[in-house]
């Protein structure tokens, strides 16, 4: 039987969240990237996640690289490549020449996997607030960066444990850019069971109709799969996300299971149907020059007129 | 009034996790308790980059809570020493979580 080709487009890339897909055990899967010329954060994240759900699905992958060299080697940087050969994931084919290790220069925060939570606090400590301290950025920024990252951690070892589903954690990747205007783009992801599965262990959020409805449900202050337990205070994790990107003036995808909310220009909407990515994902910009917390109220305006 | 500092940076420099937050708790209640009637536990964030709102919640946030409940008087907590927005923003969600007043002490 002949391989199942997904191709990716070529910038963001276009069509990433389409190719989101489970195969069967067995299949013989061939992720193309040949046309792909540039990856977010959001979607280092995303293909790599999909590939995990593909080997979890029990196929055998193949990448083929980008035929870009730019594209190439900013992915092998971002320690992609090396990520899909020290977990098994998948064939590389054609095999790529390693770039040095020692030509970091575009690369902020590599594609990296937490796998416990006392982990989290010792990476952003270690490893992100120094290098975004490196690299000019202030306190301020820095500081709203490892908020949203610590938060949405938080949520994935919440919800990320599910039999079979491997690896278990979170993965984060970081990226600066200068266009239009110097800006942070930020991932972080799982292949947990996702907003509606973890909401649904509440009796108040059991009838939840589809992924798009849990995730604006999971973003209203105070709601969480704990809120019936008395004397409880969680579920503000997604929410101060949500305030963040909005008082920020960002962008925002978020993604969980089979469906996608977005952010543009301070209104949230529901994207289409697509593919189905299990877990979460989500992807932010942060413009350098402004971040800021929006209130309670502004996002439940906002909510409001999804 | 009297009031006692307790440095948050013996906690680290960045505060994050609701586990490490509820580990927490029991530190900070235990330093609410040494406060005279009357007076104010001043959390001072010296040290401190960032705190998340699910560790803040799970520890300030309780002592919040606590306070506004009356199990400990008519002590006060605050903070100070807060060296960036994102810190401040935190707090104050953190606060405003609880529904209690958090304020800003002197350095």
């Amino acid at each position: 039987m002949a391989p199942k080709s997904f191709v990716l487009g070529t910038t963001f890339p276009d069509n990433l969240e389409k190719i989101f897909t489970h195969v069967q055990a067995g299949d013989e899967v061939v992720l193309d990237l040949s046309n792909t010329t540039f990856l977010s954060p959001y979607a280092v994240c995303g293909i790599y996640l999909l590939v995990s759900q593909w080997k979890n699905d029990g196929a055998k992958i193949t990448v083929t690289p980008p035929v870009s060299m730019d594209c190439r080697n900013y992915l092998d940087r971002v320690h992609f490549f090396g990520m899909l050969q020290e977990k098994k994931l998948a064939l590389i084919n054609p095999p790529i020449r390693r770039v040095s290790e020692t030509n970091q220069a575009d690369v902020l925060f590599e594609l990296t996997w937490i796998g416990e939570p006392k982990s989290v606090q010792k990476i952003l400590t270690d490893r992100l607030w120094p290098i975004f301290i490196t690299k000019g950025f202030n306190d301020d920024l820095t500081g709203f960066v490892v908020w949203v990252i610590g938060e949405l951690c938080d949520n994935a070892f919440v919800h990320a444990r599910v039999p079979g589903k491997d690896p278990f954690g979170a993965f984060i990747c970081v990226q600066s850019y200068s266009n239009p205007r110097p800006n942070i783009q930020l991932a972080v992801g799982d292949l947990g069971k996702g907003i509606r599965a973890s909401l649904a262990e509440s009796k108040n959020f059991s009838g939840l109709k589809d992924d798009r409805e849990a995730m604006l449900t999971a973003m209203r202050p105070g709601v969480s799969s704990w809120t019936h337990r008395e004397g409880q205070r969680r579920g503000n994790g997604l929410t101060d996300v949500l305030k963040i990107a909005l008082g920020s003036s960002s962008e925002r995808d978020i993604r969980s299971v089979s469906g996608r909310i977005w952010l543009r220009g301070g209104r949230l909407g529901r994207a289409a149907d697509e593919g189905t990515l299990d877990g979460t994902l989500v992807g932010l910009r942060l413009f350098a020059d402004k971040v800021d917390k929006a209130s309670r109220e502004e996002i439940e305006h906002a909510l409001d007129r999804v | 009034m009297p009031s006692i500092v307790y440095e948050m940076n013996r906690h680290g420099m960045i505060l994050t996790g609701r586990e490490a937050g509820d580990n927490v708790y029991p530190a900070l209640k235990a330093a609410m308790e040494k406060v005279d009637e009357n007076g104010t536990l001043v959390l001072s964030f010296a040290g401190v980059k960032m705190i998340n709102t699910s560790f803040g919640d799970s520890c300030i946030g309780q002592i919040l809570v606590d306070l506004r409940e009356g199990r400990f008087g008519n002590r006060k907590l605050a903070v100070r020493d807060v060296g960036n927005a994102a810190l401040a923003a935190a707090l104050a969600t953190i606060a405003e979580i609880a529904a209690a007043p958090l304020p800003l002490a002197p350095a």
